[in-house]
């Protein structure tokens, strides 16, 4: 199965809106098949179940037809709507565009992004996207229409990656109150300075939740591959002749000491932070994600 | 250098090969575009350096190879450079240092480095044979004369050049003799081609005035026209040249003494002169051979034709006069030379040792250069890709 879905992972699947949207279901039904729906019950419209009054209970909730039957006092239960806003945030900088095993970590990023915005309607939920580099900022504004999904796919199949991170006060309708949300933020955490972590910690505030999926390749994070190289940045085109088997020791602690420092401050931000590691499958990522959030809830 | 195949050498156009090879690879190498150059540095260490000092090895190896394989294609040969230090000889035949025609040459060879050595007059094909065994250039120069070329021809060692000098003509007495109150004398003239004499009345410079002596003949012959034959060839020696002969018909059959006796009959003599010419049975060979001491045959029956195209006269002034004969002074100074081109056979010589060709094959070097440099290249290219 996870093998299909990294077969899956084909430019020209991906930029359709039919084939991300297969590749989206794919992934969540993989492992949505067979679990259980909402875990909390509540006030709502969908019936759930009856159960017998106890004191303290708001009598509004009482179902008189019942207690006209049975002279019991029966509470209707039913699930509770979930009115939480999904936000996601991808960064669409040049950088995005470094490739790993012909996927590049945009691609991936919208697969992921997909794939959670494919459960959020699922869940009822309202969600939107954010596309941000330096040179525009596309919105699909979270709203709950029929519409919505197919809108989110076309945007996101158009993002592309080029320029930088944004700055400056176009980022602060991201930045606007919703209500209760959740942001997620795809990036690679690449910038000039602190933009992106000034940018993270303005975002979270006391009733919203943050979570940062940091998209990482594997060569990225090791550097492996040995030889002479001339490495280019996609973000400025600098270029440096590097020897890989020279440096390899030096730049992994480097870029080590930067993810546990990224970690940390997040950590303290109380921002959620995942390392997504391109090896690693779409699938595997999700079920990581959603269970740690289990966890967190209970 | 020579090339014995120059239109090869078009193949050095070969040599861009390594050259674009070495300009492309140069040109920055894989690029791995990346998100941030942040964690990585400019690697510009002392192996970095290596690595580039290996590609220009690589490259002066891989141009090696193809001149190497150019010139093995081209049939590169090397030529000894008239180099400093190197040992040359100019061999002299003796007198030719003292001659006015060819000093100048002479100076000009010395004074471009050429050892000068001389040889006593005398074979000629010794001497090329000796010095052909010498492991370095030899440049002679000889008069070539005639009588120096003894023996079994030889081809010329390929370490000599044989410069053959060239003499003007000279005129020398050869000899003069006494006949009555006159002195005769014999002039020669000689040049490279040809030795002429002739003769007349003359004083000699400095040489021996010789005095024949009487000379008394005698002859008996069965037929009368041989004894005119050979009584008109004295007349001639006895009237030209005043040759003191006396002649008697006498028909005698007695020995004389202190005299010639020509006996032309078919019968064998009963006695026997103090020099005595009988006529045998015709022969091939010589007109007229000695046979013991004092005995001399005639091979043929004189008639005119006989006397005319075998030189009679000649033929008996040279027994009757033999110190009269062609002189030692003539000998020794007699310059005619030998054309180069008989002087020297043509044909397969035999091997007259240690000469060095000046003109050396260098395939077997080529082609060990060219496989070390192959060996080279690809221990080189292989530890670089490491």
């Amino acid at each position: 199965m996870k093998q299909q879905i990294n077969d899956l992972l084909k430019p020209e699947l991906l930029n359709t809106v039919n084939g991300l949207e297969l590749v989206a279901r794919i992934v969540v039904e993989g492992f949505m098949s067979g679990s259980n729906r909402s875990q909390s019950i509540g006030v709502g419209y969908e019936f759930s179940q009856y159960r017998s009054y106890e004191p303290g209970d708001d009598l509004r909730l009482l179902d008189w037809k019942m207690y006209a039957r049975s002279e019991r006092y029966y509470i209707k239960q039913s699930e509770i709507e979930t009115n939480i806003t999904v936000k996601f945030i991808l960064d669409a900088s040049r950088s995005m565009d470094y490739k790993e095993n012909g996927v590049s970590k945009l691609q991936y990023s919208k697969v992921l992004i997909a794939a959670l915005a494919y459960l959020a309607r699922k869940q009822s939920d309202t969600f939107g996207l954010y596309v941000v580099n330096d040179q525009r900022i596309s919105m699909i504004e979270p709203r709950f229409e029929q519409q919505q999904f197919m809108r989110f796919l076309n945007e996101l199949i158009a993002a592309k990656g080029e320029g930088a991170w944004g700055k400056g006060k176009d980022l602060e309708a991201l930045q606007r109150y919703v209500g209760k949300e959740i942001i997620i933020f795809f990036t690679d955490l690449y910038d000039n300075g602190k933009d992106i972590q000034e940018f993270v910690s303005r975002l979270k505030t006391s009733r919203n939740e943050v979570v940062v999926f940091h998209v990482m390749g594997n060569d990225e994070l090791n550097l492996e591959t040995e030889g002479v190289f001339t490495f280019e940045d996609l973000e400025t085109g600098e270029r440096r002749k590097v020897d890989t088997i020279a440096q390899q020791k030096a730049y992994t602690k480097r870029v080590n000491d930067w993810l546990q420092q990224s970690r940390s401050w997040m950590l303290e931000k109380q921002i959620d932070y995942h390392l997504v590691r391109m090896s690693h499958t779409v699938e595997s990522v999700l079920v990581y994600f959603l269970n740690s959030r289990k966890r967190l809830f209970r | 250098m020579t090339f014995a195949n120059p239109s090869y050498l078009w193949a050095f156009a070969g040599l861009a090969i390594p050259l674009a090879i070495h300009l492309l690879s140069r040109k920055e190498g894989k690029v791995i575009r990346v998100g941030s150059l942040r964690h990585v540095e400019e690697s510009n260490t002392s192996q970095f350096k290596s690595i580039r000092l290996n590609e220009i090895l690589l490259l002066l190896l891989r141009s090696l190879m193809i001149t190497m394989l150019v010139f093995f294609l081209s049939g590169a040969q090397c030529t000894n450079p008239p180099g400093a230090g190197e040992v040359r000889w100019l061999v002299v035949e003796a007198g030719i240092g003292e001659d006015p025609d060819y000093r100048p040459q002479i100076d000009s060879l010395t004074s471009a480095g050429y050892d000068l050595h001389e040889f006593p007059k005398g074979d000629y094909w010794t001497v090329a044979e000796q010095l052909g065994r010498l492991p370095h250039e030899v440049v002679v120069i000889s008069y070539s004369r005639v009588e120096g070329y003894n023996g079994e021809r030889i081809r010329l060692p390929e370490n000599i050049r044989w410069i053959s000098a060239e003499q003007s003509p000279k005129e020398f007495q050869a000899m003069a003799w006494q006949a009555g109150d006159s002195v005769f004398v014999r002039t020669a003239r000689s040049g490279s081609l040809l030795t002429s004499y002739r003769t007349g009345f003359g004083v000699p410079d400095s040489i021996e005035i010789i005095k024949p002596g009487r000379i008394t003949i005698n002859i008996s012959a069965d037929d009368k026209s041989e004894a005119d034959i050979l009584m008109a060839a004295l007349n001639v020696l006895k009237s030209e040249y005043k040759l003191p002969i006396e002649i008697s018909n006498t028909q005698s059959q007695s020995p004389m003494t202190n005299a010639w006796t020509f006996w032309l009959r078919e019968a064998k003599p009963k006695f026997s002169g103090d020099q005595q010419v009988v006529l045998s049975t015709p022969c091939t060979g010589p007109l007229i051979e000695r046979i013991s001491g004092n005995v001399l045959h005639l091979n043929r029956k004189l008639d005119q034709d006989v006397a005319l195209n075998e030189n009679l006269v000649i033929e008996l002034f040279k027994i009757l006069y033999p110190d009269l004969d062609t002189p030692n002074v003539s000998k020794q100074k007699d310059i005619r030379s030998m054309p180069d081109g008989l002087a020297w056979s043509d044909g397969e010589t035999k091997n007259t040792g240690g000469n060095v060709p000046s003109r050396a094959g260098i395939e077997k070097y080529l082609i060990l250069l060219f496989v070390l440099s192959l060996a080279t290249e690809r221990f080189v290219a292989i530890r670089r890709n490491q």
